[in-house]
């Protein structure tokens, strides 16, 4: 077993096998001894250089065995196979798909289902890097094919590797926008308030449309199939009701409330009133009023 | 017109109906409102809930519900008071009152279309007859009829008979004209007499609850409801004691009903489940949330016996504290905290050092509700803790903010809020004890003939708490109590008190307050409605009667001299 030590990273390498471990993957920018330059390491297996300290070959990436990217780019995962080590330009701002992910921290961020604005800007980076990515996989494609440079496969399997991985975020980010979406339907109508309407971007707007035509076509269609079928609303009552009437506090003035018998209730302030359950269920979730538990 | 027949006569009617409540701001009204909302909720009759705190407030949350709501529910509130004429309401608009404020008019007793009085036909009443005071005008139409016929029998007839006939006619219509005229006396007079004296019947709590037994629809939760409306009417000194004790009676036995359930030890009931007993309590506020000590010190009745305002009252506390073995640091701990070999036998000993002290009455008949292990109240913790949290004068907070609040303390499941409501009672009885010592000492009482009058200065401590009605009611009673006890003056000791504090410092208006003598056989009548409204008509003083009591009112600051000036007139 080898052991290096290259600017507090610990190697340990199995000779025979060309795989090893270590025990620091991805480390902030830090001053390689004796050069000017900063460099940003990705280690992905292998023996370190000897001269690893020595600026490289600014886009040449040097890598072999590469088992797959996600072991390679997972934060969390600090024992690496790696099969080599590699050096990026110093104007690179960071790990490829680092924006990607950013989309899908945000995402996490704020796990209560609620929807942060639509990051067109962050979608814009990730696009331009996948683009940036296929063209010069494109190139050194073209360029082993014809000069038969098999050292440049590697690399060309990293970039493919990093498109894959883009792909796969910017989608899982559209689709988890999407499922919040769906759900806001479900928790708010058909119309939905204008604050939350912002954050939509227009085409998951349109999404939004058609989700709502088909679930009505749905709840139409139940109850009977003919044409008289009354349909079932199946967006109240998301919990079994208890009552049929339900005792509300009203919190704030809002004015006339028409029940579906036609009677007009006023709804000012501390006023308490016993009504219908469904009437109240949106209002409730609105917080005009207040369901009472005594 | 008087409603016999609750269950057929009320409930039926509104059974498929919209109702509206519309609830005085009083414990009794709150009581008496929660028992309706649960008969309500059992049978999903739909209602709307609008707290009131005045005529005005009344008048406008009619006129806001008229269009939607054809039945209008009041609760202690609109009967002293000619409803359909302040209201003008619709012909088809039905009104049910359930309220305690007596007289009841008399157009309310006898208007049989859209009144009903949801009201026990007690024999204290004593409703003028109808025949004494609406005159039929059938009478007069007959005898004009008759006068008619008799000319036109003799168009011409001989000269004599016509005179003789005219004379007839003449004084036949100077003897009509006589009678009107002692019918509108003798009515004006009956009714002088009938709505001199304002007083409180049946607490309207247990109206309702007796509406919840017809049903067979009672439980424990509405009969504690009813337990607090009664405690409440005696708490704030609006019955008298008889009528106090055969209530309780009353409900004592609907208690033992409820406790009838065998409890031994194969079935006894989990420890979560609410009881109610019959407990012959001491009168000491608030006991068993505080110390004894502190209890004893802000009680009206242990108060005024021992004069704790003099340094003697308070040689004669330690005294008394001394007698019956309590060391100091036990009494002014928590109660519960006490140890318990003080607490098994305490209200016997206390009881027997009291008479020795001139205390006879100091245990009262009351109830007490218990849930849960840490959950004991009587049924006095609970009427201060929720009149506490009515009345509280937090700046942000409107009437209806604190409605609610003392509504919700009602419930067994909001204890944090009754417990926020036994401080602020604390605090509450704390300064009306202050206040009172304040008075006494310093002589603010003053005696201008036919009655006593204290006036609250605007920089006096917690000024503002008695801006509301029914905490400057108590203050009133209580200062009465304590300056019957202090002053050697024997006349002095059967006036009435009239007291005045500032109401709101922005408009400059008091709110003025009158209560009956204090004495022993009381009966609570009170005068000073009609009073205050005569006074203040002859002197055209800017009141404001707006109260559902009409012994409080509100007052211009500067009219104050004069009104007093016009009240002793009228009343000397």
């Amino acid at each position: 077993m080898n052991v290096n030590k290259v600017n507090g990273f610990t190697f340990q390498s199995d000779a025979n096998k060309n795989v090893f471990t270590a025990f620091c993957c991805y480390k902030p920018p830090f001053e390689a001894s004796g050069a000017a330059a900063r460099f940003h390491w990705f280690v992905l297996g292998g023996l370190p250089p000897s001269d690893v300290t020595e600026p490289r070959d600014q886009t040449r990436i040097f890598a072999a065995n590469v088992s797959s990217s996600s072991d390679i780019f997972s934060p969390r995962n600090k024992k690496f196979n790696f099969a080599g080590l590699c050096l990026v330009s110093p104007g690179f701002t960071g790990m490829f798909c680092e924006k990607a992910v950013e989309l899908i921290r945000e995402l996490h961020r704020m796990s209560d289902g609620q929807l942060p604005a639509f990051n067109e800007d962050g979608l814009r980076q990730v696009l331009q890097e996948m683009e940036a990515l296929y063209e010069q996989n494109q190139s050194d494609v073209n360029e082993a094919k014809t000069d038969g440079r098999s050292d440049l496969i590697p690399s060309i399997k990293l970039r493919h590797c990093c498109l894959l991985r883009n792909q796969r975020c910017i989608t899982a980010y559209l689709y988890d926008r999407l499922l919040r979406i769906r759900a806001l339907r479900w928790e708010y109508g058909s119309v939905l308030p204008a604050n939350v309407r912002f954050q939509l971007s227009a085409e998951e707007l349109q999404w939004f449309g058609r989700y709502k035509k088909s679930l009505s076509c749905f709840m139409r269609s139940l109850g009977g199939a003919e044409a008289g079928g009354e349909g079932l609303d199946i967006t109240q009552d998301m919990k079994p009701p208890k009552s049929l009437y339900i005792q509300v506090r009203c919190l704030e003035d809002h004015g006339e409330l028409e029940i579906d018998d036609g009677t007009v209730i006023l709804l000012k302030k501390n006023s308490q009133h016993f009504l219908p359950r469904w009437k109240c269920e949106q209002l409730i979730r609105q917080g005009v009023l207040e369901h009472v538990v005594s | 017109m008087f409603i016999t027949d609750i269950r057929k006569d009320f409930y039926e009617v509104v059974a498929n109906q919209r109702v509206a409540l519309l609830v005085a701001s009083d414990i009794d009204a709150l009581c008496a409102c929660k028992i309706l909302q649960a008969l309500f909720h059992c049978d999903q009759i739909q209602y709307t809930l609008v707290p009131v705190t005045g005529w005005q407030d009344l008048g406008t949350a009619f006129l806001e519900h008229k269009e939607q709501f054809r039945y209008f529910v009041l609760i202690n509130c609109g009967a002293n008071v000619d409803l359909l004429e302040m209201l003008q309401p619709d012909d088809d608009s039905i009104f049910f009152i359930c309220d305690t404020h007596r007289p009841v008019d008399v157009v309310n007793v006898y208007n049989d279309t859209q009144i009903k009085l949801l009201i026990k036909q007690d024999d204290d009443l004593g409703v003028p007859s109808y025949d004494d005071i609406f005159r039929d005008d059938d009478d007069e139409e007959g005898d004009d009829s008759g006068n008619e016929s008799d000319e036109g029998s003799e168009p011409s007839g001989k000269r004599r008979r016509f005179d003789e006939q005219y004379l007839v006619l003449l004084i036949l219509s100077t003897m009509t004209e006589l009678m009107l005229m002692f019918h509108l006396f003798h009515r004006r007079e009956i009714l002088f007499d009938y709505e001199q004296y304002e007083y409180h019947g049946t607490s309207a709590a247990m109206m309702f609850f007796e509406l919840a037994w017809v049903l067979t629809k009672d439980t424990k939760d509405m009969l504690w409801w009813a337990v607090i409306g009664l405690t409440d009417q005696w708490v704030h000194d609006k019955i008298t004691h008889m009528k106090y004790v055969t209530d309780i009676a009353t409900m004592q036995r609907h208690v033992s009903r409820h406790n009838h359930r065998n409890e031994d030890e194969e079935n006894s009931l989990s420890i979560d489940c609410m009881r109610i007993s019959f407990e012959y309590d001491l009168r000491l506020t608030l006991y068993q949330h505080w110390s004894l000590y502190e209890s004893i010190c802000n009680s009206c009745y242990t108060s005024c016996s021992f004069k704790l305002w003099t340094l003697n009252g308070q040689k004669k506390l330690q005294e008394f504290l001394a007698d019956m073995g309590l060391p100091l640091k036990q009494v002014r701990q928590k109660f519960n905290s006490m140890d318990m070999s003080i607490k098994e036998n305490l209200r016997d000993v206390i009881e027997e050092s009291s008479n020795k002290y001139g205390m006879k009455d100091i245990r009262i008949q009351t109830f007490g509700v218990h849930f849960g292990f840490k959950n004991r109240f009587l049924a006095s913790d609970m009427v201060h803790a929720a009149a506490a949290l009515l009345e509280s004068a937090e700046k942000d907070e409107s009437n209806s903010d604190n409605f609610i609040k003392a509504l919700d303390a009602l419930s067994r499941s909001n204890l944090e809020r009754l417990h926020s409501g036994i401080d602020l009672a604390k605090k509450k009885l704390m300064a009306v004890q202050q206040t009172v010592a304040s008075c006494i000492c310093t002589n603010l009482i003053l005696s201008q003939g036919p009655f006593l009058y204290c006036y609250l200065m605007e920089g006096t401590p917690d000024v503002k708490l008695f801006s509301k009605p029914m905490a400057l009611t108590l203050l009133c009673k209580y200062l009465l109590k304590a300056f019957v006890h202090s002053t050697r003056n024997k006349r002095c000791r059967l006036l009435p008190l009239i007291m005045a504090a500032p109401k709101d410092v922005d408009k400059g208006t008091v709110i003025v307050v009158g209560i009956p003598p204090e004495s022993e056989t009381s009966d609570k009548k009170n005068f000073f409605g009609r009073a205050f409204e005569k006074a203040a008509e002859s002197t055209s003083s800017r009141t404001l009667h707006d109260h559902f009591d009409t012994s409080i009112i509100e007052l211009k600051s500067e009219d104050r001299s004069k009104f007093l000036d016009a009240l002793i007139t009228l009343l000397s």
